[in-house]
């Protein structure tokens, strides 16, 4: 493999072992690092899918040149008396390994150099999986990004020559904690999480740490006119047919006392002009409750459009920041040792784990710049499970296709199956492909 | 690639029921299938990830099968030999911390200093309990658990002098034998030891260590404080 010029790399910084960086987690991130186990990574993936092979030595190579870049992703977690840190971390990049575990597998951060991402491939396939305490969707994003521009850049140094080893001129390597910042004290009355319990979708199991997939791919021309139809955007019309598809699947059109409720991730970078690449998003659940014997996926979209319209404005995002933050900043709290923080986090994370159905989630489209996006043919993103939380979807869109990925612990496909059925009836052309795990 | 009539989809894998509604498929043309892939790109497969994650699980389970049969063993040959003396049980409670430790050290994402730690308490609570169930004759207050301290006092110099750049990392390892020589200390205040040089030089050890890092180790020492005991 020619490989192009390296040395326009960032020259290597040597850090002083007294002036080590470190930094505070943000807000959510204080969460992940309590309610992390094997079983409920809170790892998440995303994917690229070149038009290619993937070579592991030039994506090493890229990886090593990129990584220095990206002062998010260079920290390794560690445990304070009162709190989580993250302290920098001068490592060698993370080995770049074949895909062998199940998709958002749990990451030991004591292995992987400390890291708290990983980096695999299998075949035309580069996968990128990000514990959620350093960063979300949008941090992920950017990231993944470019370290496909400079695995393109490496791979094809004739046909990119005109191209500069460096990150994309108009990144914002941003690392304020945009929740501390946008916290005003106010009379606001916050808004806290639910803890009322809603419908939790349970079912015979896959095997243990197994995690099933099914990428269900949709030209989003299509989508979007047959959400058009129905009066909602592409994103209400995912969530509503998901919450359809439960409602028929597995309540079988019956009555519930308990709502389904879907949790949707909402990036607060819009609403408070932030760009950093830390955690900066809430939580809003779209809501749904079966009180009568029968209702039509026409009067579903229109229930879970409301409930998203009312609960996204500007006013009740700022309450739940309001309420997500002051518990941060109030003194006694953080003179509480980590320890008992720790178990009161997983209480209160445990009282409210099954206040949802599942979540959904957009990280928007991943369409990359030209000259690369003729090299890719697709993005995936997908969730790990959480508590309560038995089935999740995702979905980001590039060259013209959207990608919904449900990943799921059940053996069950039938939300699924009626998920993609429903679109597929709206006359949108699906194709799914799964992870095998269903199969012998 | 093939295509289910039922749900009215495409579908990648190579099966012969559609895995939603498990309808039997059959495959479409080659022009249908250049087609999909126009549309959607090409297949992008996962690998069976099923063989290696069992083979881990078997590794582990082998070991304890292992384990609980050599303990049954055990027990036996105890009862017929010298039942009056319950040795077994020592073999036993070995057992179990072996598995735990193996466990623990394989799979824990804790740090390396942190892991230490617990591996001496751990290693302290079994020798008491050892000690307690072979007469109580104290040794494991006597010498055993000072001379773990003094072991993790060594651990500690030698940790920091093999990982030089991030000797600050050890300190809090390095406070917590500070931490246990007091109270080896404590307990010899109370007459539950009664030979003072053990921890005389457990307590003597850990201080020396511990004033020598902080007056050499300086501003990164505080760093290291001042990031521990963030408020």
């Amino acid at each position: 493999m020619d490989k192009q010029d390296t040395t326009l790399k960032q020259p290597k910084r040597v850090v002083r072992d007294s002036d080590i960086a470190w930094d505070k987690l943000d807000n959510t991130a204080n969460l992940f690092p309590v309610i992390a186990t094997e079983d409920m990574s809170n790892v998440y993936r995303i994917s690229a899918v070149l038009k290619e092979e993937v070579d592991r030595v030039c994506l090493q190579e890229a990886l090593n040149m990129v990584l220095p870049n990206l002062p998010i992703f260079r920290m390794r977690l560690k445990a304070g008396m009162f709190w989580y840190y993250f302290e920098a971390n001068n490592r060698p990049a993370p080995l770049v390994t074949e895909e062998a575990s199940y998709p958002g597998a749990y990451i030991n951060k004591s292995k992987n150099q400390q890291y708290m991402f990983r980096v695999t491939h299998y075949k035309n396939r580069i996968n990128l999986e990000v514990f959620h305490a350093l960063t979300d969707g949008f941090g992920g994003v950017i990231f993944l990004k470019e370290l496909v521009y400079q695995y393109l850049r490496l791979a094809h140094p004739d046909e990119l020559k005109g191209e500069k080893n460096r990150i994309s001129t108009g990144v914002f390597l941003d690392t304020e904690d945009s929740y501390l910042k946008n916290f005003k004290k106010t009379s606001k009355h916050p808004k806290g999480y639910k803890s009322n319990r809603a419908v939790t979708v349970t079912g015979e199991r896959l095997g243990k740490n197994e995690m099933g997939v099914v990428h269900g791919y949709m030209p989003i021309s299509e989508l979007k006119a047959a959400a058009k139809k129905y009066g909602a955007t592409i994103n209400q019309f995912l969530v509503a047919t998901f919450v359809y598809a439960v409602y028929k699947e597995y309540l079988r059109g019956n009555t519930s006392e308990d709502p389904i409720s879907c949790c949707v991730p909402v990036n607060l970078r819009p609403y408070y002009d932030s760009h950093t690449m830390k955690n900066f998003f809430v939580m809003v659940s779209a809501e749904f409750k079966p009180e009568k014997d029968s209702y039509t996926y026409e009067e579903v979209i229109k229930i879970v459009i409301d409930s998203l319209k009312e609960q996204i404005t500007p006013d009740n995002l700022a309450k739940i920041l309001y309420y997500n933050v002051s518990n941060e900043t109030n003194f006694i709290l953080r003179l509480v040792p980590l320890v008992i923080k720790n178990l009161a986090i997983k209480q209160v994370y445990g009282a409210s784990a099954h206040a949802n159905t599942a979540t959904i989630t957009n990280i928007g489209s991943l369409d990359l710049r030209e000259p690369y996006n003729k090299y890719v043919d697709r993005f995936y993103a997908m969730l790990s499970m959480s508590k309560g939380q038995n089935i999740k979807g995702a979905c980001c869109s590039c060259n013209g296709i959207m990608t919904f990925t449900f990943s799921s612990c059940l053996a069950s496909l039938s939300i699924q199956k009626k998920f993609f059925q429903l679109i597929a009836n709206e006359g949108v052309n699906v194709a799914i492909e799964t992870n095998d795990v269903y199969y012998e | 690639m093939y295509r289910c009539d039922n749900c009215n989809i495409t579908i990648y894998d190579n099966v012969d029921v559609c895995p939603l509604c498990h309808q039997v498929i059959d495959d479409i043309s080659e022009e249908e299938e250049a087609k999909v892939i126009k549309t959607f790109g090409a297949p992008s497969p996962y690998p069976d990830v099923r063989k290696i994650t069992k083979r881990t699980e078997l590794a582990m389970k082998l070991i304890v099968f292992l384990s609980i049969i050599a303990e049954a063993i055990l027990i036996v040959i105890n009862y017929f030999t010298t039942p009056k003396i319950m040795w077994s049980l020592v073999s036993g409670l070995a057992f179990v911390y072996f598995l735990f430790s193996l466990r623990y050290w394989i799979s824990h994402d804790s740090g390396f200093a942190i892991k230490l730690g617990i591996q001496i308490t751990l290693t302290m609570i079994i020798l008491a309990v050892i000690d307690h169930f072979t007469g109580s004759k104290g040794w494991s207050f006597e010498w055993a658990i000072p001379g773990i301290i003094l072991f993790g006092d060594a651990m500690a110099l030698f940790l920091m002098m093999l990982n030089r750049q991030r000797w600050y990392s050890y300190t809090m390892f390095l406070l917590y034998m500070e931490l246990l020589s007091i109270a080896v200390m404590v307990l010899h205040g109370f007459n539950k030891i009664t030979n003072i040089v053990m921890p005389i030089t457990c307590i003597a050890l850990s201080s020396l260590f511990m004033l020598a890092t902080i007056i050499f180790g300086d501003r990164a020492f505080y760093r290291e404080f001042r990031r521990r005991f963030r408020v």
